[in-house]
């Protein structure tokens, strides 16, 4: 234990910067990156789902041409309709995604603007025992990594998604 | 069938060998099974260490950081965070519960622990596991102390006992000792096993009595200091904590809070799931998991590779034996069954016998390491894929005995036949 106590230890200031890669504080905006937060609570469930929009929609600013509007509005949709599908719950469970809002938000004075969007889910069957899996990048292609948090009564669970690979195992 | 008890007594005829190759095998399979072990001992240690707690709230900064001094009680903080933005937060409504911690003093080598009355009612380990008294109970007077069982294992404390703390984390005696202020040891803490402990506890006032009348990080001069005895709990201020652990009222305020904390307008603070703060140390030290296997598996392949050199020498011995059976009528098949039965008959008896030894080895090893690491290692069976390994190594012997089978029936028939001269 000491021996792996100290290792971790000497770890700690590497993990450290990676640590504060994954919280959302006004300060972090990685673009290939989107944040995923997963509550289950029985049958039902809030997602939130976080990202630059330049990994949604391909740009920051504001829409200008009417292109560029087109492009946004699509892209929303695709949020709003899609959301299943970003994080897929057994199909088996028969759960119903609503979205709740999907928004773009642009904080005063910054150049960056993010989509930000809940979602929730009710399902026919407690979710529980279950696996999740995830479609991001392939619904966005430019997102690349997703840290994805998940809450599912006292079962607490953290996973870097890449490529969408990876899932995470629901307890009961 | 034959061949089967053949091949068996022809390994009991070179008994010691034999022997020697099973153990050097069994010892590469235990070694492989124990790292596993202590692996899973390690993460579910880690993980059983805190429970029920939503989130970890510290000075903004590394989260691997915040989980480490808050929880586990290694390295230690960059920042402090204020009383004020504390208690703004621990009556929200979405808070259930909270549990300061104050942290930065220490008594020989013992991290010392500010915190109040909800730490020994609400924090949990081992899910629903809480803090009990194995004598006295928790302190309520500035100047008392409840210490965790390896505390007063180590140091041989016992109730009513004074202890003097020290200011940092230093081993041993410190430079800057607070002597003028000792506390009395009023309770003694279960074993957890967990860093629970390993440390001491006195009330967040306490902490801040100590440094009364401290400037600059300085103590007082001598003869300026406020005397222990008139100290009040009313006098006290209580200025900064080092963090907090909060339990919401529900999980889906859990987030709403962590994202409220980590957007606090006054003050840069930051919270954790403890969960997925372990997930993200699991990943970080996989790669020194990763490391830890590699050598394991190496050790597995010179002990299957001790295997080999063992049978292919006593070919050299075993030249009449093979003549005298292909004499006799062996075909082919027969001798290369017969060393490849032998060969796989040594992996399966080593493998066996690892397992074995590991297993029992945890089960002697499993009090220490417990006592003196905190470290409980489960008797679990192996995962699917420690089974998977397993039967790799017993796969791996079998094909490791074509070997010199090949070479045994590539020796010519008269090789062990003729006589020499």
């Amino acid at each position: 234990m000491q021996l792996v106590l100290a290792l971790l230890i000497g770890l700690a200031p590497l993990a450290a910067a990676q640590g504060k890669r994954a919280h959302r504080g006004h300060a972090a905006h990685e673009h290939g990156a989107a944040a995923i937060n997963i509550v289950i609570e029985g049958t039902t469930g809030i997602v939130e789902f976080e990202a630059p929009a330049e990994g949604v929609f391909g740009f920051e600013h504001a829409a200008r041409t009417a292109a560029q509007k087109k492009q946004v509005e699509a892209a929303l949709a695709t949020v709003r309709t899609k959301g299943g599908e970003m994080v897929q719950f057994d199909a088996g469970r028969g759960c119903r995604w609503e979205a709740k809002s999907v928004e773009v938000v642009r904080e005063a004075g910054e150049e960056h603007a993010e989509v930000k969007a809940e979602y929730t889910v009710a399902c026919a069957q407690a979710p529980g025992g279950s696996r999740l899996r995830f479609g991001v990048s392939r619904m966005f292609p430019r997102i690349e990594r997703v840290q994805v948090q998940v809450l599912n009564g006292a079962q607490q669970a953290g996973l870097g998604v890449r490529g969408d690979r990876g899932t995470i195992v629901l307890t009961r | 069938m034959v061949l089967l008890s053949l091949a068996y007594h022809s390994l009991r005829n070179r008994l010691l060998t034999t022997a020697l190759t099973v153990v050097s095998i069994a010892l590469s399979v235990a070694l492989l099974v124990g790292v596993e072990q202590v692996r899973r001992g390690a993460r579910e240690s880690f993980s059983n260490t805190i429970s029920q707690t939503d989130l970890i709230v510290g000075a903004r900064g590394g989260s691997l950081q915040l989980l480490l001094y808050a929880v586990f009680r290694m390295g230690s903080a960059t920042n402090n965070i204020s009383y004020e933005s504390y208690q703004i937060l621990a009556r929200h409504p979405a808070v259930e519960w909270t549990i300061p911690y104050s942290l930065g003093d220490s008594h020989r080598g013992f991290r010392v622990v500010g915190t109040t009355e909800e730490f020994y009612t609400r924090y949990r380990f081992r899910r629903h596991r809480k803090i009990e008294f194995a004598a006295g109970r928790a302190p309520r007077e500035i100047f008392e102390v409840a210490i965790g069982s390896d505390v007063a294992s180590a140091l041989g404390y016992k109730i009513g006992d004074a202890v003097t703390l020290t200011h940092g984390v230093a081993s041993g005696r410190g430079i800057l000792d607070h002597d003028d202020r000792p506390f009395r040891i009023q309770g003694i803490l279960a074993r957890t096993a967990t860093p629970v402990d390993r440390s001491l506890y006195i009330p967040l006032e306490g902490m801040e009595a100590m440094h009364m009348d401290w400037a600059d990080g300085a103590p007082p001069m001598p003869g300026e200091e406020t005397p222990a005895a008139s100290i009040r709990k009313e006098h006290l201020q209580i200025k900064q904590i080092t963090a907090f652990l909060l339990r919401a009222r529900s999980r889906i305020d859990t987030l709403r809070l962590q994202r409220e904390i980590n957007t606090f307008e006054d003050e840069p603070l930051m919270a954790i799931i403890p969960g997925v703060a372990l997930n993200e140390l699991w990943r970080t030290i996989g790669y020194a998991e990763d490391a830890l296997s590699v050598v394991t598996a190496f050790v597995l392949v010179v002990g299957l590779l001790g295997m080999l050199v063992s049978l292919y020498t006593s070919l050299n011995e075993r030249r009449r034996e093979m003549a005298i059976l292909r004499a006799v009528g062996a075909g082919p098949r027969t001798i290369i069954f017969l060393l490849v039965t032998e060969s796989g008959l040594l992996a399966l008896a080593g493998t066996v016998l690892g397992v074995g030894l590991a297993y029992a080895l945890a089960l002697t090893a499993q009090p220490l390491v417990e006592r003196h690491f905190g470290l409980f290692i489960p008797l679990v069976r192996p995962t699917a894929a420690g089974w998977a390994y397993l039967s790799a190594v017993v796969v791996a012997g079998v094909l490791i005995g074509f070997v010199p089978a090949v070479k045994a029936y590539r020796n010519a028939l008269a090789d062990g036949l003729g006589v020499r001269l």
